[in-house]
């Protein structure tokens, strides 16, 4: 392994999961709904997921620099069968469809850009075939390109903000500042905001690869989500000043119309750029950060141990080569440009909050069972923040959509995959692992098995010692 | 005054990890402040509960298999014990197994033989020179 990441590297990581180009569609239907006062969702959003990260980074503390954290946190924590459905549904279904979504956009985008002559997918599955080669290369030079585009995006973003609320306002739009300032409009906006925040844990995997991670890996991920809430506050007046709400909430691409009134041709052409940067930049994080959590998995047997096979640069390439190929797939057949996708990434993210739910429940569990391990982060005010978490999260679950029939549709849809997972997770569990499905694995135990070792001594039962010692120490 | 002596034992490759942690600026002047001015660091050969057993290892060692380990003595006032053991704590934990025990004990005086001084005067730098 090279160089270590930094603080600046980790925090660019967790911008380039969290700056979407769909974050930008996200924002300006809240804020087309209620004007200004939608700050408040995100401010409330921005604070829960504050809390969610403060507890993995808890976990993170408890079971430091593991491959596949996240996993083996709520396998150590509740068990195989929640860990397997939460994971799988949280974080590898719901990416498997992001991926392409955001292919699309940049294909769209380059579209706009360059000219319509060349077809849209030979974009998005050209990026995902660079992007799928930088990640083979190993984590390193991937978080190099990360912190460039990062860096690019958020001063051009903040830019765009900061020019918006300061800016003369000559664009000719005089509006209310305020569509509504009931809290019964308001508050079920959390849930359209809380796609703008998702993804901060994603620094965790990075932390073996990262220096000083016992400092970095929490700090990085309340860096990115402040510097997230900062834009987007002020992207918000920025919309009201320059952008009419009506014309807002309408528009495909809000960001490109923010941009053009604000800026002109010049915004123009620079919004598309930091929205190609964005679109990399999630396609790249999405690759890299899911691979690395199913290779943890497979290392501790919740999925088949193929993923955990790594290349000459510590590349997980089996996943790595799965998660381009079923990108490029649903974005060579066109399936992520329709609306099914975006009803698809609404349901996703209800296992994403799901997910951060159960974060808060395992700091609860293992705050009792390992009161003593000494933790170098403690979320405050235990058990406060954990319960404002799951209290808030849950209320965003059940407000996952302002329109009731599709909220109808996404629980439907997400009983329907939360049934799957269950089934294939009791299986697996019974039959391959043969351990209870609901008896969690113990600390000492899941930091055992991030030893490859530990496989190896297993799956060669039958060799005398003498000749498997001899071959471990080969091997180490 | 009462004095303790913290004994750490734990993993050799801890130990530049474990004195940067010490040494950083304003911990090492709380630490001087209160008494404490140096470490005594020891290479052993130990193992603990698990004899010598490797993390992975499905079986336990039936022989004790003595591991290189490096062992860390600090003496310092009594008033100091808790924080300096929840810094020492929180460096070498790694929740795998091998991070190591700490043993703490009473220390009835200290001399400085060269000057012969003692108690806190023997562990802060001498008066005499």
């Amino acid at each position: 392994m090279g160089k270590k990441l930094g603080l600046f590297s980790a925090v660019s990581t967790g911008i380039g999961m969290i700056i979407a180009t769909s974050c930008f569609i996200s924002l300006a239907s809240g804020a087309s709904a209620v004007g200004v006062p939608f700050i408040a969702a995100i401010v409330i959003v921005c604070l829960l997921n504050m809390m969610a990260a403060a507890s993995v980074a808890e976990l993170n503390a408890i079971m430091p620099n593991l491959t596949g954290g996240l996993a083996q946190y709520m396998l150590a924590g509740l068990g195989p069968l929640v860990t397997i459905v939460t994971m799988t549904g949280g974080y590898i279904i719901s990416n498997i469809f992001a991926a392409p979504a955001e292919g699309a956009m940049f294909a769209n985008v380059m579209c706009e850009f360059i000219g319509h002559n060349i077809p849209p997918a030979v974009y998005s599955v050209s990026m995902t075939i660079l992007l799928v080669l930088v990640n083979l290369r190993g984590v390193n030079m991937s978080a190099a390109l990360q912190s460039v585009i990062a860096a690019f995006m958020v001063i051009s973003l903040l830019f765009f903000g900061i020019a918006g609320v300061v800016g003369p306002g000559d664009g000719g739009v005089q509006q209310e500042a305020v569509l509504s300032a009931d809290l019964g409009d308001i508050l079920p906006l959390t849930a359209t905001a809380f796609w703008l925040f998702i993804g901060s844990e994603f620094i965790v995997p990075l932390g073996k690869d990262m220096k000083n991670p016992k400092r970095n890996v929490p700090l990085s991920m309340f860096l990115c989500l402040g510097i997230m809430c900062v834009i987007q506050v002020l992207m918000v007046i920025g919309f009201w000043r320059y952008t009419p709400w009506n014309e807002l909430g309408q528009a495909d691409s809000p960001h490109i119309l923010y941009a053009v009134n604000l800026l002109g041709g010049v915004g123009r052409y620079w919004i598309i750029i930091v929205a190609i940067f964005a679109a990399v930049s999630t396609q790249n994080s999405i690759i890299g950060c899911v691979s690395e959590i199913c290779c943890g998995m497979a290392k501790i047997g919740l999925l088949p141990a193929v993923f955990q096979k790594k290349n000459r640069f510590g590349a997980p390439y089996v996943v790595i080569l799965l998660m381009g190929g079923f990108t490029i797939l649903i974005e060579a057949t066109g399936l992520s440009t329709g609306s099914a996708v975006q009803f698809l990434i609404l349901t996703s993210s209800l296992f994403w909050m799901l997910t951060y739910i159960v974060y808060h429940i395992n700091v609860i569990v293992l705050r009792k069972r390992m009161r003593q391990v000494p933790r170098s982060f403690k979320t405050p005010f235990f058990p406060v923040l954990q319960i404002v978490g799951i209290v808030g999260t849950a209320y965003m679950m059940f407000h996952i959509s302002t329109d009731p029939a599709t909220r109808i549709r996404i629980f439907a849809l997400s009983a329907v995959i939360f049934a799957a997972l269950a089934i294939y997770a009791v299986i697996w569990v019974k039959c391959k692992l043969k351990v209870p499905v609901l008896k969690s694995a113990g600390v000492r135990q899941v930091m055992s098995m991030e030893n490859p070792m530990y496989y190896y001594v297993r799956h060669n039962k039958n060799k005398p010692d003498s000749e498997k010692k001899l071959e471990i120490c080969t091997k180490l | 005054m009462e004095f303790s002596r913290l004994e750490i034992i734990t993993a050799e490759e801890k130990l530049p990890g474990l004195v940067e942690c010490l040494s950083k600026p304003g911990f090492m002047q709380r630490l001087h402040k209160i008494g404490v001015s140096g470490i005594t660091v020891s290479k052993v050969l130990g193992c603990g509960v698990q004899m010598g057993t490797s993390e992975y290892e499905p079986k336990e060692n039936e022989i004790m298999q003595l591991l290189p380990k490096c062992l860390v003595m600090i003496v310092c006032e009594s008033r100091m014990i808790d924080e300096l053991l929840e810094v020492i704590k929180q460096e070498l934990y790694t929740g795998h197994i091998g991070d190591g025990k700490i043993f703490i004990s009473d220390v009835t005086n200290i001399v400085r033989i060269r000057t012969g001084e003692e108690g806190s005067a023997a562990l802060n730098k001498s008066a005499v020179d």
